[in-house]
């Protein structure tokens, strides 16, 4: 029984950590899969600002030799595109 | 020694303590991270205008003049499945002198023939009231306010105040991204009302239902009652709007290509006029048809520049009738097809009757092209 609640906590944690992965996962993630770049967290923090609010949405913000696309909600532009 | 265990104890108790305000603090975050689902944003544009306008057989006359346009985003989204989308705007003129006439047209002659750029009727596109209006008013009014509500991955519900205006390729000159749902030229008015839309992959369809509401008040020229008299004061007339919407990010020669297609489809009533006294009753409708085409490319080859271009045919008919229940001789008889032959049939006249359908097409096209200036050359 004992085991069976560590293994749904552990569970539980595993599912929190991933619901709760911040804007700098996001471009960590993005890069990875854009380019297979390896960023660190460190300087994907330098990029949030870029990355979130600066950028259009829609367009493909370069972070170095490497496109992602900006992370910038459209703000509800089109009907249903949620 | 005593002073080292004391130090030791001392720096234990502080890490301690400071572990748990920064626990303490983290917790406050996330609070906050799950309670504050509203964001929000904005953008000051300002504007000079240099205008030539010019009719032919005229002199041209040039003004210019000073707006500025306030946006005000709101985005919230109290679940994953919710997300609300709102928008206030301000568009005013600067420090007006003096308040121009509302209605007037954008050239007015005064009472000494001279002729000045009036009003606040500088809209942009669209129709009327439902279009953007720059005013010297100043005022605060809501462009979009709206709700998406995903039903499952692929279908989302709409409703609310929907972003329906100022469609590419108004963004351009605002340096915006794209900013509404139906390209300019198809549409271009503030909208309420329900939508569906189902998305799979690049692929979109929606189906939008934004019904105007008819108030037919009691004026002397137009407003709406049975022949038997009771009054009709209010109803709705629905307009619908099927669209269909490809969008690519991958291909290798632009940042975003999009291609939509939409029809749109209302019948406006005609309310009932007075002539000479009489009341001329009406069934009349004008159906208006609208079937557009779009494309769009954006940071073509790296080079900033986006290009748009749009098609619309549009289409419009009225159908139906006036009555007419006058005895011969009075004014209104004389005019149209009502004469005192059909008086004398029945004392009642049709007026306008379906034979006289009239219907009116027309194509419009819309090309535009902007260049990034951020973006390389």
């Amino acid at each position: 029984m004992k085991l069976k609640l560590l293994i749904i906590g552990a569970l539980l944690v595993g599912v929190h950590s991933g619901a709760y992965a911040g804007k700098v996962d996001d471009i960590v993630t993005a890069a990875k899969n854009s380019c297979g770049k390896d960023l660190q967290k460190a300087q994907a923090v330098q990029l949030v600002k870029k990355m979130f609010l600066t950028c259009k949405p829609g367009e493909r913000v370069d972070i170095g030799g490497c496109q992602i696309g900006c992370m910038k909600s459209d703000g509800g532009a089109v009907v249903g595109s949620n | 020694m005593n002073k080292i265990l004391i130090a030791l104890l001392a720096l234990g108790l502080t890490s301690s303590a400071f572990a748990q305000s920064i626990e303490d603090r983290v917790t406050e975050l996330e609070v906050a991270n799950q309670l504050d689902v509203w964001k929000f944003s904005g953008r000051l544009m300002n504007f000079y205008d240099s205008m030539s306008y010019k009719t032919e057989g005229s002199d041209a006359e040039t003004g210019d003049q000073l707006r500025q346009l306030l946006f005000i985003d709101m985005e919230a989204k109290p679940s994953d499945k919710m997300t609300f989308y709102g928008r206030l705007s301000f568009a005013k003129y600067w420090n007006e002198f003096s308040r121009r006439d509302l209605g007037a047209t954008i050239n007015v002659t005064d009472g000494s023939g001279n002729n000045y750029l009036a009003d606040d009727t500088y809209t942009v596109g669209g129709v009327g009231d439902l279009s953007r209006r720059y005013t010297t008013i100043s005022g605060v009014q809501v462009d979009k306010a709206y709700v998406d509500y995903s039903i499952t991955d692929n279908f989302v519900f709409s409703i609310g105040r929907l972003p329906t205006t100022e469609g590419v390729p108004t963004n351009y000159y605002y340096g915006e991204a794209r900013m509404a749902t139906y390209p300019r030229l198809s549409y271009n008015s503030f909208f309420d009302g329900i939508g569906l839309t189902w998305n799979k992959n690049n692929h979109a369809v929606r189906f939008l239902y934004t019904p105007f509401n008819y108030y037919f008040g009691g004026s002397s020229t137009s407003n709406q009652s049975s022949m038997d008299g009771t009054k009709d004061l209010s109803g709705t007339k629905e307009f619908y709007t099927l669209m269909y919407e490809f969008n690519n990010s991958n291909v290798s020669w632009a940042e975003n290509f999009n291609v939509s297609a939409l029809y749109q489809h209302t019948d406006i009533p005609f309310g009932d006029q007075i002539v000479s006294g009489q009341r001329l009753w009406s069934n009349i409708v004008y159906g208006l048809r609208n079937f557009a085409v779009h494309f769009e490319a954006t940071n073509i080859k790296s080079s900033g520049v986006n290009a748009s271009l749009s098609f619309l045919q549009t289409g419009t008919e009225s159908r139906g009738q006036l009555y007419a229940d006058v005895p011969d001789g009075t004014p209104g008889a004389t005019w149209g097809e009502l004469d005192a032959v059909d008086l004398a049939a029945g004392g009642q006249g049709t007026f306008y009757d379906a034979s006289d359908e009239a219907s009116v097409s027309g194509l419009g096209i819309l090309l535009a092209v902007s260049k990034d200036l951020k973006k390389a050359v």
